[in-house]
């Protein structure tokens, strides 16, 4: 069946199966920065934000994804980047394999979570493995990003 | 899970026209379980259009669409503390914003932490064509004829709690309890591995171990019967320290 989804801004037409689930359409239409963890939405690898809200598009069917905005770290640029910088400088960045929907991840909490704190963020990412570090420097990359990058440095 | 096509209704009445007619159907709530099942089925009702994602307050009661995501229930701050304390651990965001309400209940998980404090609450259910029974009744029931979960009717209990033990944060629960007083005091224990169970009314004169003799516990690969017995022990113990603190 063909389906419009809208991924990063931009429109795709793309036929899927009904079963098929929008990891695999990302990842078939280029957005290779999705990856597939367990398969089995525990892990938080393969994470998007649809709807200003994350979720795990490896359990996510690509026909629910119509009309939906779909964000994935291709899409974030800018703050990409500024995130990133924030996880190298901590150590976090190691295998890479789950900085992409970290990203996305971090994104999604600081939309929905103004100014969260140690225990917020640890609680909102919990879903989100590294299997390299021990997630120390994520808190600490976190609160610098927020502290240098969305407050001025305060 | 794999199937062959998927219809998606923009009605309850159309989903279950669809339920009826079409061949070796199944309904999908959030699907987030579903999708692990080694299972292939023919048509896939998807829910998501339905309308069935709201929330409404009532003076006594809390109506709960289907559809309505755990992360829903996790943060929406007219859910009972119990409801919301049980979200909280259920694997991460992600996964929250997907699984639903609905499909939770319908399933009858054994692992559930949706169940068992909806059942301490003393939780309805509305289905589409038979009508409203409660969580308890339903989850007691051997009727499996199809039908459509459209809501949930939580009511406003006075005080509510939750208690759960997890081998890793985000894990299944290997027991889960929860306790609500509204106008009477009802107790769910739940991941027994079996689905929830509940007490009503128990005699708080008695031990621990002597309200939950009835309730069975079994051996899995997560714990032995006794070691849950021990670890819900342990939790009741704890609840009623908290309810002798309700007033």
């Amino acid at each position: 069946m063909e389906i419009i989804l809208k991924v990063n801004q931009k429109e795709h037409h793309v036929i899927v199966d009904p079963d098929e689930m929008l990891l695999d359409t990302l990842r078939r239409l280029g957005y290779k920065s999705v990856k597939r963890g367990c398969d089995t939405s525990n892990c938080g690898i393969c994470s998007v934000s649809i709807d200003h809200k994350l979720v795990p598009s490896c359990s996510y069917l690509s026909v629910r994804a119509q009309g939906k905005e779909i964000l994935t770290v291709e899409g974030l640029e800018e703050e990409a980047r500024l995130i990133g910088e924030s996880l190298t400088a901590e150590g976090v960045e190691q295998c890479g394999y789950c900085s992409p929907s970290l990203v996305v991840a971090i994104h999604t909490m600081l939309e929905e979570l103004k100014n969260p704190d140690k225990d917020e963020i640890k609680h909102y990412l919990a879903g989100n493995m590294c299997r390299c570090s021990g997630f120390e420097g994520h808190h600490r990359a976190i609160k610098h990003h927020m502290e240098v990058n969305l407050n001025g440095g305060q | 899970m794999n199937f062959e096509e998927i219809v998606m209704p923009a009605t309850v009445a159309e989903a279950y026209e669809a339920l009826t007619t079409a061949e070796n159907p199944v309904i999908l709530g959030g699907g987030g379980f579903l999708k692990l099942q080694n299972r292939r089925v023919h048509t896939a009702i998807d829910l998501s259009r339905c309308g069935l994602e709201e929330v409404h307050l009532t003076p006594d009661c809390i109506e709960v669409g289907a559809m309505v995501t755990l992360r829903t229930l996790e943060t929406h701050p007219e859910m009972p503390r119990a409801l919301r304390t049980a979200m909280k651990n259920i694997v991460g965001v992600a996964l929250r914003n997907l699984v639903t309400v609905g499909g939770s209940v319908s399933g009858r998980y054994g692992f559930s932490d949706v169940i068992t404090p909806l059942l301490a609450l003393d939780a309805h259910l509305d289905f589409h064509k038979k009508g409203r029974m409660s969580l308890e009744a339903f989850l007691e029931s051997q009727d499996r004829t199809p039908d459509i979960l459209v809501k949930i009717r939580i009511p406003r209990a006075a005080h509510s709690a939750f208690y759960n033990v997890q081998l890793t944060y985000t894990d299944f629960s290997m027991v889960n309890l929860a306790i609500a007083r509204n106008h009477h005091l009802r107790i769910a224990v739940g991941a027994r591995p079996g689905v929830a169970r509940l007490i009503k009314d128990p005699d708080l004169r008695l031990t621990p171990g002597e309200i939950l003799e009835k309730i069975k516990f079994a051996k899995d690969d997560k714990a032995s019967g006794d070691y849950r017995r021990t670890l819900a022990e342990t939790l009741l113990a704890d609840a009623l320290k908290e309810v002798s603190q309700w007033k």
